[in-house]
């Protein structure tokens, strides 16, 4: 059955809450004035939520962290250098989803107006028009088009065309809470940091795909804020960093450490990947990482199965291609982690297969291992094929 | 030149000097930019003293012809030594001529940021006017070239590391973080404490100077608008002897400060013979000469594993190569393990005595933060008790090392510092507390939620 997916503020609980019928489990969001907490499931009695199921469900998903953040506010206490937060342009990527880019864009409408730029990329849409007037239907859009089509390579016109100093990247597919850029901009004071992640929890679990996605790819990386220092930090130690479907780059990385490797991710053959070889290369350069959970966006996962399979499919392919990239850039280690992970997928998919707990179920997993081999040559095939495009141009 | 003499001094800027003419003079180039009263200090209100610590360079002739060209809108003055003795004796002597109200010592591989003469002005003008006496550390921000080896980075990463720690909200300065490159401090202060310590040479000299600033009550603090760009070249090969050199300084500072004996590497638990770290020591003490040779054999190694880009391996062994000229450094100085032992022991003795010794205050939170805050501000002790009422909420050890509380730290302790459990039981006594309405948790209420998905 799907689970309802609610935000709680543990300031301001309701008496009680009801929900349609179809719905037996809420995925609750914990957050203490706007500050998300905690997460947790909490069972549904005759599709409603009571008071006491709610103070004790909000207890046991957060109390202990309240506990700790009324401290903090009772002392007025931030452990993060102060700094007037950097000018920011909001890029949204999008190719071919104008639903998605629709409820996106009211979503950074809500946002307080703190002379944010929004720039929509429209990466080589079959309907071009169609999303530059969804785009344009909003104040303050900008819309810019880029022919060739590719998530990093509309991540780098991005970085090219803002006029902030940090670039703020939000999926076309996510929808922000209004307090997510502030809490992005509030962790730039340190000049070492380049890039802050956020918190992204699930917009809908309707579908039993939308819930293992959740369960075994989820994006959420806790509630605790982590900086991630590059230089006693390992830099392939990525997936705990965060994901590029919410991430502010300063802008200045350019210049650091270059664009982003226009042959991985969504759009190429290598399918993802694009955003944790950023991350490696930023922590390799000795720089910063920060995941802030406040900055909280909802990310509408992929609805149906074979969608899923597609997805988790994508992400060895894209795993591996970015491994490959750094073996060629010098990174010896790369290959030692590719085979590391490979280890650790095929003892999920052995203990799979003995019906023993793991946490992808064998056909996600074959998926993801079929892709893993699918990464090096997809990213020879892609770099090959920009490099002809490059000659062509 | 006269009138000159005549106008009060905020700043004396003193540069020690040892053959880097033309750093000299960069330094001095950035130093005009800034010698304005619209977004700089007034070029009347600061002088520079260039301490040309045996140079054999034309520093001193090239500088004399600046003066008399009055080249520079402020006042320059040269003063010479003519063996070269060392930064600490070198900045003594500039400050036994300097004429500012504050002395900012500024190594000569510094070049100022555009605001590091405003920011040491304006930061020392607030201090006095509260009735305190700062200790300013400047960054000495190192460039981050497009070296992309490990070394670099690492080099460049420990000094923003430190920057970093320093730049926290609330963060307590110890010893060790007064370093020079660029450091102020009241002129009064300096000559009341005695100056750098010329037996100590070229290493810690300036930690040392802090510690006995701090005991007579000065106040830490860092500001990288106060620094500058760091032109230094640092690799292996001129890290080992530095390492070396802090070995032989921590043995010397032992024997001052015996109290230290709590924070210093040389005093730390002996590792197993065994270990790693046990395998770089000992050979430090028992065969110095086979010690000696470990880094020649290690520093290509290290170059290899850089190139290979095997940072668990590099970071291991490149701190086994820095810890094992520590402990040669350690070693010829006090010749032998025993003698060390012994020193160690005495000096854990005279700690134990120190302590009893340090200033203690107990504040009660049921005072509110605020008066806790000016009650600590006002005391400035070495060690805390913090109680809520009758209940202990924590307790702040007196740390030898370290600058005197103030009002300042307070929130850092109870925030950051107190270990989980007494901050989870500090919050649940607050929330308790009757007349506190904002930490408690309210009833359900009707409020609506935010309903995300399509319930």
């Amino acid at each position: 059955m799907p689970t309802a997916v609610i935000h709680l503020d543990a300031t301001q609980l309701p008496a009680a809450l009801h929900f349609p019928a179809r719905y037996d489990h809420v995925f609750a969001l914990v957050s203490w004035h706007g500050r998300p907490m905690g997460h947790g499931t909490l069972p549904l009695r005759g599709g409603a939520l009571d008071g006491e199921v709610l103070r004790d469900g909000v207890e046991r998903i957060a109390g202990h962290s309240i506990t700790l953040r009324q401290l903090e506010e009772w002392l007025a206490w931030e452990d993060k250098v102060q700094a007037s937060p950097p000018r920011a342009t909001i890029a949204v990527c999008t190719r071919d989803r104008l639903d998605d880019l629709e409820r996106c864009l009211n979503a950074l409408d809500a946002l307080p107006d703190d002379s944010q730029e929004v720039l929509v990329v429209d990466s080589a849409s079959r309907d071009g028009a169609a999303v530059r007037a969804t785009a344009e239907r909003h104040r303050g859009v900008r819309y810019v088009r880029e022919e060739r089509p590719g998530l990093d390579i509309a991540r780098n016109r991005a970085m090219r065309d803002a006029s902030g100093e940090i670039v703020v990247f939000c999926d076309d597919d996510a929808e922000v809470d209004t307090n997510w850029l502030r809490a992005v901009s509030s962790n730039f004071g340190d000049p070492r940091t380049l890039c802050v992640t956020g918190l992204i929890l699930p917009q809908e679990l309707e579908t039993p795909a939308q819930e293992w996605f959740e369960n075994t790819n989820g994006f959420s990386r806790g509630y605790s804020r982590i900086v991630h220092d590059g230089v006693d930090h390992d830099p392939f130690f990525v997936s705990r960093v965060g994901a590029g479907a919410s991430m502010a780059l300063r802008r200045s990385v350019l210049d650091l450490l270059g664009p982003f490797d226009e042959a991985l991710d969504a759009g190429t053959p290598t399918r993802s990947g694009g955003d944790h070889d950023y991350f490696t290369r930023i922590l390799a350069g000795g720089y910063r990482i920060v995941y802030d959970p406040a900055a909280l966006s909802w990310h509408r996962h992929r609805r149906e199965w074979s969608e899923l399979r597609s997805a988790i499919q994508g992400y060895g392919t894209g795993v591996w291609a970015y491994l490959t990239r750094q073996l060629l850039q010098g990174e010896g280690r790369a290959l030692y982690v590719a085979f590391a992970w490979l280890r650790w997928q095929l003892d999920g998919l052995f203990r799979g297969m003995l019906g023993l707990p793991t946490q992808l179920p064998v056909a996600l997993a074959l998926s993801e291992i079929r892709g893993c081999f699918a990464g090096p040559r997809a990213y020879l095939v892609a770099r090959r094929a920009l490099r002809a495009a490059r000659t062509e141009r | 030149m006269t009138e000159r003499m005549m106008t009060p001094l905020a700043l004396s800027v003193i540069v020690p000097s040892h053959n880097r003419v033309a750093s000299v003079f960069r330094l001095l180039g950035a130093l005009q930019a800034q010698a304005n009263p619209v977004d700089g200090v007034a070029a009347d209100r600061f002088e520079v003293v260039v301490v040309a610590d045996g140079c054999s360079d034309d520093t001193v002739s090239v500088l004399r012809q600046a003066i008399a060209s009055n080249a520079f809108p402020f006042a320059l003055r040269v003063v010479e030594q003519t063996h070269a003795q060392g930064a600490g004796i070198a900045r003594n002597a500039g400050a036994a001529q300097a004429r500012g109200d504050t002395l900012v010592f500024v190594d000569d591989d510094i070049e100022p940021f555009a605001t590091m003469l405003s920011t040491h002005e304006q930061l020392h003008a607030d201090a006095t006017n509260r009735g305190d006496a700062l200790v300013l550390v400047g960054a000495p921000v190192p460039l981050r070239s497009s070296d992309a080896s490990l070394r670099h980075i690492a080099a460049w990463g420990w000094w923003e590391q430190q920057f970093e720690q320093m730049s926290a909200p609330g963060h307590r300065f110890t010893y060790d973080e007064v370093f020079t490159g660029v450091l102020s401090m009241p002129a009064p202060l300096f000559h009341a404490v005695g100056g750098f310590d010329a037996t100590l040479g070229d290493c810690h000299e300036d930690s040392e100077l802090g510690l006995r600033l701090f005991r007579a009550g000065a106040r830490g603090a860092f500001s990288r608008a106060a620094g500058g760009i760091h032109h230094e070249v640092r690799d292996l090969v001129r890290l080992l002897p530095r390492k070396w050199a802090e070995g032989r300084a921590d043995v010397r500072i032992l024997r001052r400060w015996p109290e230290l004996v709590a924070v210093l590497k040389l005093a730390e638990r002996e590792p197993p013979r065994r270990s790693w770290m046990g395998m770089l020591r000992r050979p430090a003490f028992a065969a110095p000469r086979v010690a000696h040779l470990l880094p020649r054999v290690m520093l290509p190694l290290l170059t290899l594993i850089d190139r290979w880009r095997w940072r668990h391996s590099w970071r291991k062994l490149h701190g086994g190569v820095l810890v094992q000229s520590y402990w040669r450094g350690v070693a010829s100085e006090v010749g032998s393990e025993e003698v060390l032992r012994d020193l160690v022991a005495e000096s854990r003795y005279a700690w134990s005595r120190w302590r009893e010794t340090t200033r203690h205050l107990t504040i009660d939170l049921s005072l509110g933060l605020e008066a806790a805050e000016h009650l600590l501000e006002s005391e400035r002790p070495e060690r805390l008790t913090v109680r809520l009422d009758e209940h202990l909420v924590g307790e702040v050890a007196a740390l030898p090392a370290a600058e005197r509380l103030h009002g300042g730290h307070l929130r850092r302790i109870l925030g950051t510092t107190l270990n989980h459990s007494m901050r989870v039981a500090l919050a649940l006594r607050l929330a308790r507390r009757p007349n506190d309405t904002s930490s408690s948790r309210p009833a359900p209420d009707d409020a609506d939620p935010s309903v995300v998905g399509s319930t």
